[in-house]
């Protein structure tokens, strides 16, 4: 037997990453959750800055959640991050934990955001619908 | 002795403004400090000073006087701090900040209150005002206290106890603040998803024998058991719902809820009115356990 939290670590692709000696900031974003208002899409935002794979060779399980990412990113820029890292300078919204040093490698709100923000989208939701379910689960 | 301390006061006000004090480096009769709690989202934070007993026979009705509206502490006055709404023993306290004080007497209960004047030195009681928060409340007698303190005795998912001791003297106040979930489902709301499921984790170490999920609607909750369960410490929890097909496990403790494993969501898929089957995702919105209605 084993407990509920012990399963849940597990369970999460950024223990992984945590154990791999990845970004020490995980351990205090992880449960910081800080809510707020969502950004503005930016005009003519995209996804040039996304990290690619190349750049993503040391993490190769996160490249498809990255192209994914990479796919929409007019709707994860309306997106605030919850993990609490919209307060780190150079922050604008959730795309933006998916570029430079890119929060996401490690950060399983800034993960769980975006692969839930891509399957709402694919399932027709609008970006205020997106918003609502984001807060829903990481407000 | 009141002229002495009335002296000591003005000679410390004056000796602040002429020599600004080192923070990093200064001895303090009463030290500062300050002790904070978060319960469900609310902050409830106090700053105060503390001062010692030092072999004072009698405290209160002599050290402090009977009658006297003393904040609890020493130099300015305690403050407390509360990030949403809460109430005090059951009265109603507005998020803010406000300074602390008791009307201490021998007798009878004595009166908190709070004052949104919050930057008070110790010697300047506020007066009574209409929009204070004043409330009686009871002085137990308990095991001696040296150092003047505030501490949260007691944590509930729904509040805490907050209490001040001093001496043998305690006061005890009741904390409760603003649930952030609701907990309750109207029966018609509950009916899609009641029944039993197969439950399966999808990753980690996998269960010896096959896991059903009970889903019920009992006391006005949509409750989950698992059979058998997974974790020893809990086989029955709270379905507390965040969405229209979305809830959160919370799980209970002798019968009272304990605690939220946001981390963990329960995602039902509704067909003509029906939960036919759920995922549950992990805080990376990765599937960690599926299941499938069986009845």
């Amino acid at each position: 037997m084993q407990t509920r939290r012990h399963f849940l670590i597990r369970c999460s692709a950024a223990f992984l990453a945590l154990a791999s000696g990845a970004r020490p900031a995980w351990a205090v974003a992880r449960r910081a959750r800080v809510g707020g208002p969502h950004p503005t899409p930016r005009p003519g935002i995209t996804a040039a800055n996304v990290l690619t794979k190349e750049q993503l060779a040391d993490s190769p399980k996160l490249i498809p959640l990255f192209d994914l990412v990479r796919e929409i990113p007019e709707v994860v820029d309306g997106i605030r991050c919850n993990c609490g890292c919209a307060e780190a300078p150079g922050f604008y919204s959730l795309l933006s934990c998916y570029e430079g040093d890119a929060m996401a490698r490690a950060c399983p709100i800034c993960q769980g955001q975006g692969r839930l923000a891509s399957r709402l989208h694919k399932d027709g939701k609008t970006l205020d619908e997106i918003r609502t379910a984001i807060d829903a689960r990481y407000g | 002795m009141k002229v002495t301390r009335m002296n000591r006061t003005v000679l410390t006000v004056l000796t602040v403004l002429t020599f600004p004090p080192c923070a990093e480096a200064q001895v303090r009769a009463s030290e500062p400090a300050s002790v904070s709690q978060t319960v469900d989202g609310t902050k409830i934070s106090l700053e105060y000073s503390r001062p010692r007993a030092r072999e004072r026979d009698t405290l209160f009705g002599k050290v402090v006087p009977w009658e006297e509206v003393w904040t609890p502490g020493a130099n300015w006055a305690t403050t407390l701090e509360v990030s949403k709404d809460i109430k005090v023993n059951g009265k109603a306290l507005a998020k803010g900040k406000y300074s602390v004080w008791l009307v201490v007497k021998p007798k009878d209960d004595w009166i908190l209150v709070l004052d949104s004047r919050h930057r008070r030195f110790h010697m300047q009681p506020v007066d009574s005002t209409a929009d204070q928060f004043r409330l009686p409340v009871k002085r137990q007698i308990g095991p001696f206290t040296e150092v003047l303190t505030w501490s949260f005795s007691a944590i509930r998912a729904d509040g805490a106890t907050l209490g001040m001791q001093w001496g043998t003297t305690s006061v005890p106040l009741d904390i409760t603040v603003e649930p952030s979930y609701d907990m309750t489902m109207a029966p018609a709301r509950a009916a899609p998803f009641l029944g039993d499921y197969t439950f399966g984790w999808s990753g980690g170490p996998q269960a010896s024998k096959p896991i059903s999920l009970y889903v019920t609607h009992e006391n006005g909750s949509l409750m989950g058991r698992w059979d058998p369960s997974p974790f020893p410490e809990w086989d029955r929890f709270i379905l507390i719902p965040i969405a229209a097909d979305w809830f959160v496990p919370g799980f209970l403790d002798k019968g009272k809820l304990y605690d939220v494993e946001k981390s963990m969501v329960f995602e039902f898929k509704t067909v003509s009115g029906k939960a036919g089957e759920f995922r549950v995702r992990s805080e990376d919105d990765q599937v960690i356990a599926t299941g499938k209605r069986k009845s």
